[in-house]
């Protein structure tokens, strides 16, 4: 019985869709839209984060010695260094490998180091942080306890990258969430709109239902299936724009990424995310379509 | 005021022992049930094929598959247009359409059926026809009420007869 209910409300509903085919498409198109640009702004903050993610990787600080620094004082910053909880793993560089490593990594400036005719790198000990630890005040309170401590020259410690990554990716969220939120409001009351019209056109029907008996659940079931619809499909055919947009973004932008093509790998929305965005479309046009069925059809 | 499409401003409806003004407003479809009703303009739905235009009563309640098919069939066989179970009310001359309003309104075997002109678009034999099918309809236990400008069929059909004239009562009698 419940089935034979069940296929009799899903016939009325994709007759309904199908009779009133063009508003029932300008709505999926302005709640694909909204999607759209909320997907694409959760997408850019899921790729930001990532992003921030790999450079926290291995963040290392460096602590440069003072010249001439004897042993001992050497020994007591090293220890000081592997004994701290924060750092994972420390490693000294000398002078010379400081100077062969910039050697490598610049050729082009080879000349003018061997002008300079004297080494002017320190040695240094380069530290790497637990990853959890990079953003903590700890990571902070340890670098001002190093840099205070004797035969210590400076320290450099670049979170600043992963912290406006993280910031930014933060930043898209928000503006995700803000537009996204608009939008989503305005395909609540495209979708609200729709579904009146759909009940304006069929108040001949409804009345004929009411007058043999029909319950209000019965009269209302076939119009909150169409709204749903409306926004899962809204919802699904954004999510299948992402998903080129993502595929072929990356190509168009193409060599102009440069040095960032490794580190920006273009990711799609994670499943959790994808099913928010359907249910959210599928309780947008039930809510749409049960406003406008509260004020509209008296039954 | 019977369905309860309209609340009289003073006065009760006793229906089967209960005051209609008084059901609430979830309930009143209890009532709508067990009321079949042939409205004037037909009321049909045109976008549905004649059977289904007959299956919506028994579909609401909640009704088998097997079952609408067997009270829908007998309905419109009653009325002959078991033949025409497939077409639209828009292929239907205008006598059928009634016709099929008739078996919408007695499909579901109901308690009171109410006719409001049902006969004003049929030629006399088709209206003996219908009035024949009431009668049939009333000796097997309903309450048949029709609303007509129709003298002659009132003569016919008539058991308890009310005169309304400017929406007051002004004659009773009893054939």
């Amino acid at each position: 019985m419940i089935i034979q209910k069940l296929k009799y409300f899903l016939k009325e509903t994709l007759r309904s869709l199908w009779q009133y085919r063009t508003r029932n498409f300008f709505s999926i198109t302005i709640i694909c839209l909204s999607f759209l640009i909320f997907g694409v702004f959760l997408s850019l903050s899921n790729n930001l984060h990532y992003t921030a993610q790999q450079l926290s990787k291995n963040m290392t600080i460096i602590v440069f010695l003072e010249k001439n620094l004897p042993e001992n004082q050497r020994s007591l910053v090293e220890e000081k260094l592997k004994g701290s909880s924060l750092i994972e793993a420390v490693q000294f560089i000398s002078p010379e490998q400081a100077l062969e490593e910039f050697q490598k990594n610049f050729p082009e400036l080879r000349r003018i180091i061997e002008n300079l005719r004297v080494n002017p790198f320190p040695s240094s000990f380069e530290a790497t942080i637990n990853e959890e630890n990079i953003s903590s005040s700890e990571t902070l309170t340890f670098i001002q306890e190093m840099k205070e401590m004797k035969g210590v020259e400076d320290i450099q410690f670049n979170r600043d990258w992963a912290e406006k990554m993280q910031s930014l990716s933060r930043l898209a969220q928000a503006v995700g969430f803000f537009l996204g939120g608009i939008l989503v409001l305005a395909s609540f009351f495209i979708i609200s709109s729709v579904i009146k019209l759909n009940v304006f056109a069929r108040q001949e029907e409804i009345v004929i239902l009411r007058l043999v008996g029909a319950t209000n659940t019965f009269i209302r079931i076939p119009f909150l299936l169409e709204g749903m619809i409306l926004g899962i499909l809204g919802g699904l055919v954004s999510l299948l724009l992402i998903f080129f947009l993502i595929k072929f973004f990356p190509l168009y932008l193409g060599a102009s990424l440069g040095v960032f093509s490794e580190l920006i790998n273009f990711r799609y929305l994670s499943l959790s995310q994808i099913i928010m965005l359907i249910a959210t479309g599928a309780f947008i046009g039930f809510s749409g379509s049960l406003s406008s069925l509260a004020r509209f059809l008296k039954v | 005021m019977i369905l309860r499409e309209i609340i009289p401003t003073q006065g009760q409806i006793i229906v089967d022992g209960k005051n209609v003004v008084r059901i609430h407003d979830h309930k009143i479809y209890k009532l709508r049930r067990t009321i079949g009703s042939v409205f004037q303009d037909f009321r049909l739905l045109f976008h549905k094929k004649v059977f289904e235009n007959v299956a919506i009563v028994l579909r609401v309640i909640g009704i088998s598959r097997k079952e609408i098919r067997r009270r829908v069939f007998n309905a419109l066989r009653i009325v002959n247009l078991h033949h025409k179970m497939w077409e639209y009310p828009s292929q239907l001359s205008y006598g059928e359409q009634q016709r099929l309003a008739i078996a919408r309104a007695v499909v579901n075997n109901p308690k009171i059926l109410l006719a409001d002109e049902p006969t004003g678009n049929l030629d006399p034999e088709l209206a003996f026809e219908i009035i024949t099918l009431f009668k049939e309809i009333n000796k097997q236990g309903a309450t048949v009420i029709i609303c007509t400008h129709d003298r002659d069929l009132i003569r016919h059909f008539g058991e308890k007869i009310l005169f309304l004239y400017k929406g007051k009562l002004i004659r009773k009698e009893a054939l």
